[in-house]
């Protein structure tokens, strides 16, 4: 009886250590890596780019560069960020920049494949090239 | 004694509980199959691309059904088929092969859940621009 109880006890406590092992420890960002989308944008058309997050953690997305014949513009244009469906990127959100240095779109994301979309709606005068600095987590 | 060793096992058939709810179980939802259709038009050397999504890990069966002139006339002219994920502004590819339009899939492929991508391509036989139809049967 006594080996019975002792069994009993010894079984409680470990399976209890096991439960306690699992508790949450504090998240780690993981490392980051950027890509670097360039392009041409004509008037009124659109454009997207795909792009993997292996782990989930923070992405950020910022217009670094916009020009008209090779000279900085202040022009503006709309940028998305969304999941690839079908023959186009279906947004979740969408804002109109400029180029900055700041980050126009920050914040976390599950992992998985998502895209970027950039379009002209009645912004620009003329054919602009751009440059989208994308920063997410790497494998 | 018998007390203590009754105690003991209720201490440890809590205590496994309380563990077993803790199991992870596949997060699988039960989802139906569903065919979506990718129809466009193929230029001279162009391509063009779709993207779905994959809820559960089926097998994904993709059909290049029809390859058509203008007029509606079938041409039997072959196109590079492939089947990959979304990255950068296009759709890379893990599997592809040359064929022409058929009723049988060409493409069968397990996937586990995710975003994925069907592209077809000219690998040069085209001399006009030609209407297809593909379609994707996944979960």
């Amino acid at each position: 009886m006594f080996r019975t109880c002792l069994l009993g006890l010894v079984g409680g406590v470990l399976l209890t250590s096991a439960c306690r092992s699992t508790s949450t420890a504090p998240a780690i960002e993981p490392a980051s890596t950027s890509e670097v989308w360039s392009n041409t944008l004509t008037v009124g058309a659109s454009r997207f780019y795909s792009f993997n997050v292996p782990l989930s953690g923070n992405v950020s997305v910022r217009l670094t560069e916009l020009k008209q014949g090779g000279v900085a513009t202040d022009e503006q244009v709309t940028l998305g960020l969304g999941t690839p469906t079908a023959t186009d990127c279906a947004l979740a959100g969408q804002f109109v920049a400029g180029a900055s240095e700041t980050a126009i779109l920050t914040g976390p994301q599950p992992r998985g494949i998502y895209c970027i979309r950039i379009w002209d709606d009645s912004q620009l005068s003329t054919t602009t090239t751009f440059s989208v600095n994308i920063t997410h987590p790497k494998q | 004694m018998t007390r203590l060793a009754v105690i003991g096992l209720f201490v440890c058939v809590v205590a496994g509980a309380g563990c077993q709810s803790e199991t992870t179980q596949p997060d699988y939802s039960i989802v139906s199959p569903v065919t979506e259709t990718f129809q466009g038009t193929l230029d001279v050397q162009g391509s063009a691309f779709f993207s779905f999504t994959v809820g559960n890990p089926d097998p994904v069966s993709v059909t290049f059904a029809s390859l058509t002139k203008s007029s509606g006339l079938a041409v039997a002219t072959s196109v590079r088929l492939g089947f990959g994920q979304p990255s950068g502004e296009t759709c890379v590819t893990t599997t592809a092969s040359t064929t022409p339009s058929s009723l049988q899939a060409q493409i069968l492929q397990v996937a586990t859940p995710g975003v994925y991508c069907v592209i077809i391509s000219d690998t040069g036989a085209l001399t006009e621009s030609l209407n297809f139809a593909i379609k994707i049967k996944h979960s």
